[in-house]
């Protein structure tokens, strides 16, 4: 009688979380295709408890549909790929954001993005693999082109617009150059000048009180996609002095603070950009 | 059309869908606007002015560019120039390593020869060049001394130790000396040699990295001197001669290509066009080991029927819809299968695999392998279905498994290629 009761209370605790976890599978199996992923990480996790279960009918039961079912996740891996490109460039439709590239990279548009259909991730980038923006994104296609369709809208949003921004520019350029003692027409590091620029863009409840939620950012990707409208439009005059953007050499690009990546076009070329300078 | 040239292009095409390097015009489809242009611009045009170009050719992989190259090749052999084909890769032939690079030139390089047929070990590499440039001027020169007098007033190129060189291998062959003659073309090979053999041709050079652009002009130059019009140089999988590790030799093999870049356009390459063949310029041009803006610069214009001076030859924009594209593809390989097994595909059959496969491949596989060479191999996949089972129906589901299926072979060929060749 010693100790049989823990035995079989054991059991009943080891059958209860398989139960559990089993079910949880069952709900996956709805979608079994778009669930491809999950289903993969549960059939892992169901492994360890089943080798954990007593030996018995069940356990070979058990490891029988362990086994069948590992099988079909391998051919619901096949068809999700089959159908990832399909849908994709679906959810994508209309948007204006051409698709480039092959799998697992694609260019979308201005942004770049890896997908990893081993774990099930995707990781999007703001151009060529440049700014990573998000990582660990589940790998739902018709997820993916939600955020990247909102993204590019947002950023079309929120732009500032072209001469506003070459004058928000120039006025921080002249702030930087008489904090550091420059003449005019001096090339100054484009990061150096965000700095400057952001604090120029606070709003006045900002000044009056510079607490976190009064603060207006301006990430470096609405910068990058600005300084590309401002190319655009060939807005580079303010007033007399003309702006001008320097390429990056080949050491910069590697940092993040002496090089900012602008795109050429909307199809995702781009430059990399170190200083800018304002002359006449 | 010969049956065994038919059977050995559809055994190659069907097996990896690479194409191979003969009987590449029973199967080209598009090129033809990029070619014409080619060859009226360059190949019978400024190349021929002793002047040189240089074009940076992208597509995706499966996307056509060595088959590109090697139509190129073709053309090329036919306006007498010599050309060497050369598969970059890290191992190998790194870009960063303008000796190996050399090394790999020196032993791809072919004089112009018929292309219906695969090129012979023996006829490949610059020993075979010295060679037939022995026995085509043997030819002419009935007498030795004409033969030596000929020699001596060849041009000299811009390394005296290359120039060197040569003149001691075809001296080699002319004094029966065979010895000689592969000693000295194992210096051409770019293969180290013993210090007394250099100095018994005055070969005062190792070719070294120091040394390995002036030895590949003075290639160049000596092609053009023995009379060819000039050499084209195909470099493909570019892309894995730059996968290299650090930023130091990214940086380096960038410099090396912009130098190479700059170098075109300059006299001192006579009659040398190279083209350069990447999947997506950005593998080369981008990414977190640094870029270089100024080579991105360079390489930036499109080349296409109205700009014969761009550089960037894009094979993903051919001026075909991807439709129209398989639909041409698919008639030449069903008339190359048919002609490879002499037989006749049943028509309504062939029209219902072809069209299937093409909506497919590009509906749902634009972004995967490459969807022309995924069409190719399963086309033929599915020919031989239908040859062994002419009553075979193939519809939406069978074709759907099949390049589903191709997809993850080819995925794993290229996978075990890729590990058999870096590690």
């Amino acid at each position: 009688m010693e100790g049989l009761a823990e035995l079989l209370q054991s059991l009943s605790d080891q059958s209860q979380r398989l139960v559990r976890r089993l079910a949880a599978y069952r709900d996956l199996l709805s979608d079994p295709v778009n669930n491809v992923h999950a289903r993969a990480k549960a059939i892992a996790q169901l492994s360890g408890a089943i080798q954990a279960f007593p030996d018995s009918e069940v356990r070979q039961k058990l490891v029988e549909w362990h086994r069948n079912e590992s099988a079909a996740i391998e051919q619901s891996r096949s068809e999700f790929r089959f159908e990832f490109g399909r849908q994709f460039v679906a959810g994508l439709e209309g948007s204006g954001m051409t698709v480039k590239g092959q799998l697992p990279l694609l260019r979308v548009g201005l942004f770049t993005v890896r997908v990893d259909f081993e774990a099930g991730s995707a990781t999007i980038f703001w151009g060529p693999e440049i700014e990573k923006l998000k990582s660990g994104l589940a790998l739902a296609p018709l997820e993916l082109a939600t955020t990247l369709r909102k993204w590019n809208e947002r950023l079309r949003q929120k732009s500032v617009e072209p001469s506003k921004l070459a004058g928000r520019l120039h006025a921080a350029y002249r702030r930087f150059c008489g904090l550091e003692g420059l003449s005019e027409g001096t090339r100054v590091f484009l990061l150096d000048l965000l700095s400057e620029l952001v604090l120029l863009m606070q709003p006045e409840s900002f000044r009056l009180n510079p607490a976190q939620e009064k603060f207006v950012e301006y990430p470096r990707v609405r910068f990058s996609y600005d300084l590309f409208r401002l190319k655009q439009a060939g807005a580079f005059s303010v007033g007399e002095v003309q702006l001008k953007l320097h390429v990056a050499n080949f050491d910069a690009t590697t940092e993040k603070a002496k090089a900012l990546w602008v795109p050429d076009s909307e199809e995702g070329d781009g430059t990399h950009y170190s200083y800018i300078s304002f002359s006449k | 059309m010969d049956r065994q040239l038919a059977r050995a292009i559809v055994n190659k095409l069907g097996s990896t869908g690479t194409p191979p390097e003969f009987g590449i015009e029973h199967f080209t489809v598009g090129l033809e606007p990029y070619l014409k242009v080619i060859e009226d611009e360059y190949l019978d045009g400024i190349l021929k002015y002793n002047l040189s170009s240089f074009k940076l050719i992208t597509g995706n992989y499966g996307g056509g560019k060595t088959h590109f190259l090697y139509t190129v090749r073709n053309l090329a052999f036919g306006h007498n120039y010599c050309v060497a084909y050369v598969s970059l890769n890290p191992t190998e032939c790194p870009f960063d390593k303008l000796e190996l690079v050399y090394k790999g030139i020196a032993a791809n390089l072919i004089a112009p020869r018929p292309a219906d047929a695969p090129t012979a070990v023996r006829d490949k590499g610059i020993e075979s060049v010295v060679r037939k440039w022995h026995d085509d001027q043997r030819q002419l020169h009935d007498r030795t001394d004409s033969l030596r007098k000929y020699l001596e007033t060849l041009p000299t190129t811009e390394s005296t130790s290359f120039s060197n060189a040569v003149r001691g291998a075809f001296a080699g062959l002319m004094a029966e000396d065979g010895e000689g003659f592969n000693d000295v073309v194992q210096w051409l090979k770019g293969e180290d040699v013993s210090k007394e053999m250099r100095v018994q041709h005055r070969i005062s050079e190792r070719i070294d990295k120091a040394t390995a652009f002036r030895v590949l002009r003075s290639l160049i130059q000596w092609v053009h001197a023995i009379g060819y019009t000039g050499l084209i140089l195909l470099f493909d999988e570019a892309e894995r001669g730059m996968s290299i590790s650090s930023s130091r030799d990214k940086r380096r093999a960038l410099d090396n290509l912009r130098q190479l870049v700059d170098e075109c356009g300059n006299s001192r390459l006579p009659g040398a066009m190279v083209f350069y063949a990447v999947p997506d310029e950005n593998l080369l041009l981008e990414g977190s080991g640094g870029v270089y803006e100024a080579l991105k610069q360079r390489l930036r214009s499109a080349f296409n029927e109205t700009n014969p001076v761009g550089v960037r030859i894009n094979l993903e924009e051919l001026g075909i819809e991807p439709a129209e594209f398989l639909k041409r593809l698919g008639a030449r390989l069903a008339d190359l299968f048919e002609a490879a097994y002499e037989m006749k595909l049943p028509d309504a059959k062939r029209d219902a695999v072809l069209r299937t496969l093409a909506d497919i491949a590009i509906s749902a596989f634009a972004f995967d392998v490459g969807y022309r060479r995924l069409f190719v191999v399963s086309v033929l996949d599915a020919f031989h279905q239908l040859r062994a089972t002419p009553a075979l129906e193939f519809g939406r589901k069978e074709a759907e498994k099949l390049l589903r299926v191709t997809t993850q072979r080819l995925e794993q060929t290229d996978k075990e290629q890729v590990e058999k060749e870096e590690f």
